[in-house]
Formats: C-alpha cells, sequence, structure tokens
C-alpha cells in the first residue's frame, strides 16, 4: 500500500477496500451494522458542486443512509445529521440544504431526531460536508452469506445517472443534457420487497465506484463470481452520449438511487414484479446472474458475443492498452 | 582402456538426438539415454574428450541446439557393455526440455507422395526430425504416454520403427500411420460426411468451389478459403467481423510466393525454416488486395503439416487464407467440441488427436537480416535461453500482448502468446498458460514479477496469488529484455519507443531513454510530456489525442474540432494526465494527416502512416527541440498541420519518420556522449516500425555504436516477460 492517502483511496474502488482492510483492519462487509434488531450505519457527505441537477447534498445525505439501512433488511427509522460548515457560507444556501434534508426524510418515513454543527475556518472544508447516521429495525436480516450458483442478479433501474450528471456539471462539460442526478431514497420501492417473501441474497447501492465496484466487492476473494449481460443493463441515452465522450464506462458511474439485488432464480420474476410497481423500479431489470464458474469475477457478455472482466476500478484515468 | 560420461544440455529432446548418438557411436560400447532435461551418455571408446566434443557438436540433428556438453573421463579394465544401446528414460528430478512444433520435414513430404511408401498420404506422418510436439504433450520427460498421441496403439511395422535405433522413427514419439494413427473427418452440419483422406479431398474440392471451412491445425482450428474468392474473403470478415485487419495466407509453394513478392535470401530461408511463422514479405503487384485489405505486406507461410500439402496436391489453389477460428479478441478455438458447435462455416474438418495447448501462427519480419517478431507462438514457444538466475522467477509479462516465461536454475523459458486479457477466455487461458508452465516444468517461483500497472490483469492475477511479488516498470523491463537477450554486461543506453506503459511517476510513460550503468537503471531522458485523456478511448480513437493536442498547442482552428464537438467541448474541461508516449505521437501524426482518426485494431494509424511513408524518398525533416535530454515534439506537430494539404501525404508522413530518426539519433548522441556509452538498446512496440528501426539502427552503426533491440523474442510486449525475469534477478533500481 502506498505511503500516503490520495484520492484515489476514497474513491470507493479498490485502494479504498484496501485502505479499509488494512489500515481499519476491518472488513468492508455490509453497508449496515446488524446490532440484533437495530440496524446501524453511518455516512459522510462531501460533493461538488453541492448543488446539481437532480439534487443536492442534503437530499444526498439522507438518501444514502437510508438505502444503506435498507440494504440489510431495515425498515429506516432515525437519523442524526452533524454539519462541518467553512466560515463564509451562505445562510441562503444552508436553508436550502436544510430544507431539502427535510424533505427527503419525510419522503423516506425518517425522523431526524439528533444533530450537530462545526464550523471550520474558511478554506479548511469546501463548503459544507454533512455526516448522517441512521437507526432502522430489522424486517429480516441480509447479510449476504447464502449467494448461490445461478441466483439472479437485479438492478432496480437505470445505470450511471449521479455520477455523469455531477462530471457534466463540475467539469463543465455543458453537454446538451437533460440529465440529472437519480439522487433518491428507495424506502417506497424496497420496503415492499423486504417484507415479501422473496428470497433475497444480497442488496447494495451501487454508489461510488458504480455497478463494476458494487458486483466486484461483492465477489472478492470469494468462491462465486458474477454473469452479466451488457444488453440487459438498463442505461439511459443520455449517460450513453456522455459515456461515449469521455471514454468511461457507465458502469463506472456512481449511482444515488439504485439498488442492486441478488435473488434467488426462482424468485426472480416475482421480485421484479414487486419492484415493478413502484415508478423508482418502472427500469428495474435481471442482468445476469451469480456463477460459480467465474469465482472472484465480474464478466460481462458484450453484444458482440465476446465476454470480458468488468475490473475493479483502481485509476481509471489509466489506460491499460499499450 | 577409456570411458566417458557425457551430458549434454540443450534441446536435445524429440528432435532424434539418441539415434543420432547411436549412429555416431554404434561401433564401441555403452549407452544413451534421455534424462529430464538433458541427454546421458556413458561411452567406453577409445578417443578424446575433443574429438566427442566436436563430433557431437558438428553432426547435431538439424533441430536440436547444444548448451553445453559436460565430459567426464575415466579409466576402465574391461569394457561393461557389448555394444552400444538406447536405454529408456531415467525420471529424474530435473528441469524437462522440449521443443516446439516442427514443420514436416522434406524427407516425409517425399515420403507422403510415394506411391510405395507404408505412410502414402498419411496426414499424420512424422519422424523425429517433424511434427507436433508442444501443442500435443502432456508432461515430462517427452515420451508417447506422455502425449496425446498414446491413445493410438501402435500398429506392429510402426513400433518396429520406434524401436529400431537406426530408423529415422527411432522414438519419435507421435510415429503412426495409416494402419494406426489418428484420422480426419469432415463434418457438415454436426453430422460426419467423409473419414480420412476422402475427408480432406472433399475438403480441398469444397475450398476451389470457394467455401469456407474451419480446420483444425497444429495448435487449434483456422478458418480455410481462396485468398483469390472476394466472396469467400467476404463472408470470412464478417464472421471475423474483421474489416481492416489482414488476413494471413498459406501458399503452395515457394515459386508461387516468389511471384507475387520480393524475397530475400534470408526471408526465403526464415520462410522455409522448420518454424514456418508467418513472414511479412512486400508484395510485388495488389493482386491479393481482398486478403491484405490494402497493406503494402502479405503474411505468407508455407505449408508446415502433411494436411496442407495434401490440400494443395488435390486442388490447384495458389493461396488459402488461413485465419485463426476466433472471433475478434476471443481467443483461438482449439477444442473439438467449440469447433463442431461453430455454426458459421459449411463445413469443419477436424481430427481424433487432442491439442493439449493452444497455439497460434507466430508472425515475424526480417529488418536487414534480423528477426523482428510480432507474435511469438507455434514454432518458436517455448523458447528456451541458457541464463542463471539465482531465484526461481515466473514472469507474468503485460496484459495486452501475454507471454509468460519462467526461470529455472539455468535456463530461462519463454511462453506462447495471449491476446488481450480483458477479455475473459483469454484472462482463463494465461491462468492456465501460468500453471502449465508451473507443473511442466517442476518450477515453485520464489518471485513473481510483474508490471507496475495497477490496473493490469496480470498484474493482480501476480499479486493475489503468489507471497513474493516484485512490480517493475514497463519501460524499463523493455530495455531489461534486451539486456537478457543479448547479455549485455557494459553499461548500456536504452531507449525505449513504445505505446503506453505505467510510468514511476504516475504518468504515461512510452518514450524513455535510459542508462544501465551495471548498477542501477536511470530514466536520463524521454518525449516531453503530453496531455491525455479519454482513457481507454484515446488508444482506440487517436482524433481524440489529436485534439487535446491541439488545443495544448494553442492551434485555435482545425477542421477536427468541427468534426467533433463534443469532444472539442469535453477537452477544454476534462481531468488531464501526462504522456511521453512515442506511439500516442504517432496515432496524433496519422489523425492529423488524415490518415486515419480511429483504430479498428491495434496500432492502426500508425501502422498505416508507415505504410503511407513508403510511397515517398523524401528525405526532409520537419523541426523538433531537445532541451535536458526531453524531446519536444510540438514544433513537428505544428509542422503537421500547417504543411498538411500543401505538401503531398506521403512525403509528409516519410518526413514526420525522419524527423523522429533524428531527434531520437540526436538524443542517443548527447546522453551517450556525455555518459561515455557506446552500447545502445531498443525496444518497444514502435519498433515495430521498419523506417523508424532501420534509420536509427543505421544512423548509429555508422557512428561506430554497438547496437541491439530484441531479435529472437518480441520487441513489443511480448518480450517483457524476459525483461522482467533480468530485472527480478537482478533486483536494482526497479
Ligand atoms: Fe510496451
Ligand atoms: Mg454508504
Ligand atoms: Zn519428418
Ligand atoms: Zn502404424
Amino acid at each position: 500500500m502506498s505511503q500516503k492517502i490520495t484520492l484515489d483511496h476514497g474513491s470507493g474502488g479498490k485502494l479504498t477496500l484496501e485502505l479499509i482492510e488494512e489500515v481499519f483492519k476491518s472488513e468492508s462487509g455490509l453497508d449496515s451494522a446488524i446490532l440484533g434488531d437495530i440496524a446501524f450505519t453511518t455516512d459522510s457527505h462531501s460533493i461538488k458542486p453541492l448543488f446539481f441537477a437532480g439534487g443536492d447534498i442534503g437530499k444526498l445525505s439522507v438518501a444514502g443512509t437510508v438505502n444503506d439501512l435498507l440494504c440489510v433488511g431495515a425498515k429506516p427509522l432515525y437519523l442524526s445529521t452533524a454539519f462541518i460548515i467553512e466560515a463564509g457560507f451562505e445562510i441562503d444556501k444552508l436553508n436550502r440544504i436544510v430544507k431539502s434534508i427535510k424533505e427527503e426524510a419525510e419522503d423516506a418515513g425518517v425522523k431526524i431526531v439528533c444533530g450537530d454543527t462545526k464550523v471550520v475556518e474558511n478554506g479548511k472544508c469546501d463548503g459544507v460536508y454533512i455526516n448522517t447516521s441512521g437507526i432502522g429495525k430489522i424486517i429480516r436480516p441480509i447479510k449476504g452469506d447464502n449467494i448461490n450458483d445461478g441466483d439472479a442478479v437485479i438492478v432496480s433501474g437505470s445505470i450511471g445517472e449521479h455520477g455523469f450528471a455531477i462530471l457534466n456539471q463540475r467539469e463543465n462539460l455543458n453537454l446538451n443534457t437533460e440529465l440529472r442526478s437519480d439522487v433518491s431514497n428507495l424506502t417506497d420501492l424496497i420496503l415492499p420487497l423486504i417484507e415479501s417473501d422473496v428470497e433475497i441474497k444480497f442488496m447494495r447501492d451501487p454508489t461510488r465506484g458504480g455497478l463494476a465496484m458494487c458486483l466486484n466487492e461483492l465477489c472478492y476473494k470469494r468462491d462465486f463470481g458474477f454473469e452479466i449481460e451488457e444488453s440487459l443493463i438498463p442505461v439511459m441515452e443520455d449517460v450513453r452520449v456522455i459515456s461515449e465522450i469521455l471514454g468511461i464506462e457507465p458502469y463506472y458511474s456512481a449511482n444515488e438511487g439504485k439498488m442492486v439485488i441478488v435473488v434467488s432464480k426462482k424468485d426472480q420474476d416475482r421480485a421484479l414484479d414487486i419492484l415493478k410497481k413502484n415508478p423508482k423500479g418502472s427500469n428495474a431489470k435481471i442482468i445476469g446472474k451469480v456463477s460459480k464458474k467465474t469465482a472472484g469475477n465480474v464478466i460481462l457478455k458484450t453484444k458482440f458475443g465476446s465476454t470480458r472482466l468488468l475490473k475493479m476500478p483502481v485509476a481509471d484515468k489509466m489506460p491499460r492498452i499499450c | 582402456m577409456k570411458a566417458f560420461r557425457i551430458k549434454v544440455e540443450g534441446i536435445v529432446q524429440s528432435v532424434g538426438f539418441r539415434p543420432f548418438i547411436y549412429r555416431l557411436f554404434k561401433n564401441c560400447s555403452g549407452w544413451v539415454r534421455n534424462s529430464s532435461g538433458y541427454v546421458e551418455i556413458y561411452l567406453e571408446c577409445q578417443t578424446s574428450k575433443e574429438k566427442i566434443k566436436k563430433l557431437i557438436k558438428t553432426k547435431k540433428p538439424a533441430n536440436s541446439q547444444i548448451d553445453s556438453i559436460h565430459i567426464e573421463e575415466f579409466k576402465i579394465n574391461k569394457r561393461a557393455f557389448d555394444g552400444f544401446f538406447i536405454k529408456t528414460s531415467s525420471n529424474k528430478n530435473t528441469t524437462p526440455s522440449i521443443p516446439p512444433d516442427l514443420s514436416i520435414c522434406d524427407q516425409c513430404a517425399k515420403e507422403l507422395f510415394d506411391e510405395k511408401n507404408r505412410r502414402f498420404l498419411h496426414p499424420f506422418i512424422n519422424c523425429t526430425n517433424c511434427g507436433a510436439r508442444f501443442s500435443i504433450i502432456t508432461g515430462a520427460p517427452y515420451d508417447r504416454d506422455k502425449t496425446t498421441m498414446r491413445y493410438f496403439t501402435m500398429c506392429k511395422i510402426c513400433n518396429q520403427e520406434y524401436n529400431t535405433p537406426s530408423d529415422r522413427r527411432f522414438h519419435a514419439q507421435p510415429i503412426c500411420c495409416n494402419e494406426c494413427g489418428p484420422e480426419y473427418f469432415l463434418i457438415n452440419k454436426k453430422k460426419i460426411i467423409a473419414k480420412g483422406i476422402e475427408a480432406i479431398k472433399k475438403l480441398s474440392e469444397f475450398l476451389t468451389k470457394g467455401g469456407i471451412a474451419l480446420v483444425k491445425g497444429i495448435g487449434g482450428y483456422h478458418l480455410y478459403c481462396d485468398a483469390f474468392n472476394e466472396d469467400a474473403i467476404e463472408r470470412v470478415k464478417q464472421i471475423k467481423n474483421r474489416y481492416s485487419k489482414p488476413f494471413a495466407v498459406i501458399v503452395r509453394d515457394i515459386n508461387t510466393l516468389s511471384d507475387y513478392c520480393f524475397m530475400s535470401t534470408e526471408e526465403q530461408k526464415l520462410i522455409e525454416s522448420q518454424i514456418k511463422p508467418i513472414v511479412l514479405l512486400r508484395l510485388k503487384s495488389n493482386k491479393l488486395q481482398s486478403a491484405t485489405m490494402g497493406s503494402p505486406y502479405l503474411g505468407a507461410m508455407l505449408p508446415y503439416t502433411p494436411l496442407h500439402l495434401l490440400i494443395f496436391h488435390f486442388s490447384k489453389l495458389k493461396f488459402l487464407i488461413a485465419t485463426s477460428a476466433n472471433f475478434t479478441e476471443k481467443p483461438l478455438i482449439y477444442s473439438d467440441k467449440d469447433a463442431v458447435n461453430f455454426s458459421e462455416t459449411d463445413y469443419v474438418l477436424t481430427n481424433n488427436r487432442r491439442i493439449i495447448r493452444p497455439l497460434e501462427d507466430s508472425i515475424v519480419k526480417l529488418v536487414g537480416n534480423k528477426k523482428l517478431i510480432y507474435r511469438y507462438a507455434r514454432g518458436f514457444a517455448p523458447g528456451v535461453y541458457s541464463r542463471k538466475t539465482k531465484p526461481n522467477i515466473l514472469a507474468v509479462g503485460c496484459d495486452l500482448k501475454n507471454n509468460i516465461a519462467v526461470s529455472l536454475k539455468d535456463k530461462v523459458v519463454l511462453s506462447q502468446y495471449s491476446g488481450d486479457l480483458e477479455e475473459y477466455e483469454n484472462y482463463l487461458r494465461f491462468k492456465e498458460k501460468v500453471d502449465d508452465f508451473l507443473n511442466f516444468f517442476k518450477v515453485k517461483p520464489d518471485i513473481v514479477v510483474c508490471d507496475k500497472h495497477p490496473n493490469y490483469l496480470s498484474s493482480n492475477y501476480a499479486i493475489e496469488n503468489f507471497e513474493n511479488t516484485l512490480q517493475v516498470q514497463h519501460h524499463k523491463a523493455h530495455f531489461a529484455s534486451v539486456l537478457f537477450e543479448h547479455q549485455i554486461k557494459k553499461p548500456c543506453l536504452g531507449v525505449v519507443l513504445d505505446g503506453t506503459g505505467f510510468g514511476d511517476d504516475a504518468a504515461i510513460w512510452g518514450g524513455e531513454f535510459f542508462i544501465w550503468d551495471g548498477k542501477n537503471i536511470e530514466r536520463v531522458g524521454h518525449l516531453k510530456y503530453m496531455p491525455f485523456a479519454f482513457s481507454e478511448k484515446a488508444v482506440k480513437e487517436p482524433f481524440r489525442l489529436a485534439i487535446l493536442w491541439l488545443k495544448h498547442l494553442n492551434i485555435t482552428n482545425h477542421p477536427l474540432f468541427d468534426k467533433y464537438p463534443e469532444i472539442t467541448k469535453a477537452a477544454a474541461f476534462i481531468e488531464k494526465t501526462e504522456t511521453s508516449s512515442a506511439g500516442r505521437l504517432f496515432d496524433v501524426a496519422a489523425v492529423l494527416l488524415g490518415i486515419k482518426e480511429k483504430n479498428s485494431y491495434e496500432a492502426e494509424a500508425a501502422v498505416n502512416l508507415n505504410y503511407e511513408a513508403f510511397r515517398s524518398h523524401s528525405k526532409e525533416k520537419l523541426s523538433y527541440t531537445i532541451k535536458n535530454n526531453i524531446v519536444d515534439f510540438s514544433p513537428t506537430i505544428e509542422q503537421l498541420v500547417y504543411l498538411n494539404k500543401k505538401t503531398n501525404r506521403s512525403d509528409l508522413a516519410m518526413m514526420f519518420h525522419n524527423t523522429i530518426i533524428d531527434a531520437v539519433f540526436e538524443n542517443i548522441l548527447n546522453i551517450s556522449h556525455s555518459n561515455n556509452i557506446k552500447n545502445i538498446a531498443l525496444s518497444g512496440g514502435v519498433f515495430q516500425n521498419e523506417i523508424i528501426l532501420s534509420g536509427i539502427v543505421s544512423r548509429l552503426n555508422k557512428k561506430g555504436f554497438d547496437v541491439y533491440f530484441n531479435n529472437t523474442a518480441p520487441i513489443n510486449d511480448g518480450g517483457i516477460a524476459l525483461g522482467q525475469i533480468w530485472l527480478a534477478n537482478s533486483r536494482l533500481n526497479i
């Protein structure tokens, strides 16, 4: 491991995984801790720009934590919010962020029960950082410990929007696009699934590192892998266009309102039916399956009939090509 | 009376070495046998050590290679043996050696068409001097029961030949005949429609009529069709989804080939050698354009199996397209099951001899009289170098062209090629190849060396599966591969002109000047950094880099900006890294000259720029600057933009080449002068460009430099594993 923290260590890719393993000496494991009947999680949020097409840091900080609770089979109940604010930050903007937090919390069915505020010197932080912690009630624990050959992999909707929307705005690409972040809590989409008797093996919101990271992390050093069909992955046209322009595949772009769900094959259609009842799940798709044959690897079957490895993102700007 | 214990090392097994020794000493007494990795001789004879050594060395079989002969002499009172005989192999636990697959020899070829011979028209005819080896061997030492020929019981006569020391087929492990050998089958819609020689006859007729077929060869399946039949070629293009990368051909005979191509004596020797690689030859006419897709070269090989000879015998075909059977990027088909299930062709010609290792055809070009190896596979692999290394090392090579290497105590073995590891099936073959080499050569690596690139699958594989790993910089490994190959002991200046590799400073390197002073490798110069973005797309679509560089050089107006407005817009804001890559410079030049904006295969733009330059004899050059050993081609790029359309395109292409030669040469002069170095090593994919390589070499030779470059291993990434071995063994500044 390199001796200094780099931005890549926080990119959610392989280096993040190593950082967690080697420094924090913890397995990256599940999105939330399962403590008997209680699920507990925490997440810090920093984003540039703070306000973006489709949302802002406030909405993001609620949705992220709520979705992490849902991942382990919990009904999200309570949230704390802690702000780190840069001196000089406009109160008006703060008001907007707080308002958006309230709205998203209401939509997600969670109560904000405590909070904290710190102000740091100008230049010591980039506008505002928000940490949220959340508590949920376990409906049924989903631990990802019973994943079998042939289990179905579902995504709850089209992928890559958040990452590319942010990039488009931050890098001032000004590409003619209506692209918006998909940031959203998934309570009303996922809770019915948890409450059903569909055999859910695993859930994760594919945030940093995108779908590629999410799947790779799940099978990293495990005795199963994934076979994904490229043609089945839902991708919006605008995402495709940006992906083409930037040379970044949508599988590596972050999502903030999507869920990757592994269910037993026998229940795959029922799971899909439940998701599709909610507008947020209207684009839900079975994109592939768990495979013992490809243990430790995520392979993508392309439209041209070839199969390639969907790698864990490391330093994605670096082409492998010679 | 005198006796001798003799140990001969090198490629001495399965090349007729023991029968040769038998014939040499049959009037003396003693024995000869294969040990794992060498041949052992006990000889009772009134002669001298020197004589024995000379005899063996001068008369050795054509395909053998002697690395060392160790002779121990002692006195005996009386003979222990009556005559000289061949003992069965001893199974000692030392390093085995296996020669590559060899093309059919002249004697076998003659017998094949001799009606009186018992192997008349036998499609598997072979002897100790020829035939399949590496592709059908399951283990060492090399014996019939360790090949896939073990499923075929020798008939009486074959058995007799096999056991007669004076016979050419004495211990020819794959020996067989029409009675007892494997058989060919012609399959149509999964049904066998003909067998044996009938199958081959039918196939020949079918190919003559313009059909395409999937045909089993030595190391896998090929797609065959008549190279003059446009429709057939069109269908092959569709099947392979390959529309601009030339196809290789098998040509009836050397005379036919010389009607179509220029061929030097050296080139003829190479194409006729038993390696039988695809040799790139300059075309005389454009009659084979559909096969070569506009390339000035024809990739041609002579028939290397009895089957090839039979097909030409039963038909009037002159050239057969023989392209490995795969979809683009996918690996070669070599299992019979996959072949039979392949539904894209009307016919499949298969046989019941199993292939153990898939091996593609090797590709070579001669520059001067030196080999430039583009692809190192059938006929070359496994390639053995006699080198002593302290630890046992496994080198996993690179991702895009993968050849691995293992070092055993006293030899280093370079593997066959696999394609881009990102393609999952190639990755699986890479893993199989690593396991195969470790098992086959019975080696437990003390250290596993890989590329420093954080995204290389080969590197991640090494790190995840082995304890003691070492990551080395890509271009230092390129440089070291030359130091390895030529066993350079004196300080040396290394020039690596390449595509892209991960640099020590996390930039993308690819145009590097190094000094090895006998202790360390130090980067002393490079091409000036230019911006890089758009990830792998920038390599596949070089117009993106062209736009980026034009913007960087403050060129405000260019047709590319209008043609690609989104990319132009994005280029201004996208996050950038830096590159010193020479390959990318060629890409950009090709784009700016309007030659190619997107690559459909690796380096297509650069290759076409090279071809364009062939049409010119311009001696002129463009401008560049050098400061502190850093070569800046910005003025060159500006001139390309300015002169484009004002100057003949071919001339500009040639002037660009001249510029690179001039600049690299000047930088070499500067660096070598201030460091007092006389040895120059050249490596990297850009040196596959003949104009650049021979241009730089001849300028250096004129100045009295000793110039070395890769010519027994690929100069591209296929040779990197050898450099990795060298670096791991010296563990210097890496
Ligand atoms: Fe290279
Ligand atoms: Mg989280
Ligand atoms: Zn022969
Ligand atoms: Zn026989």
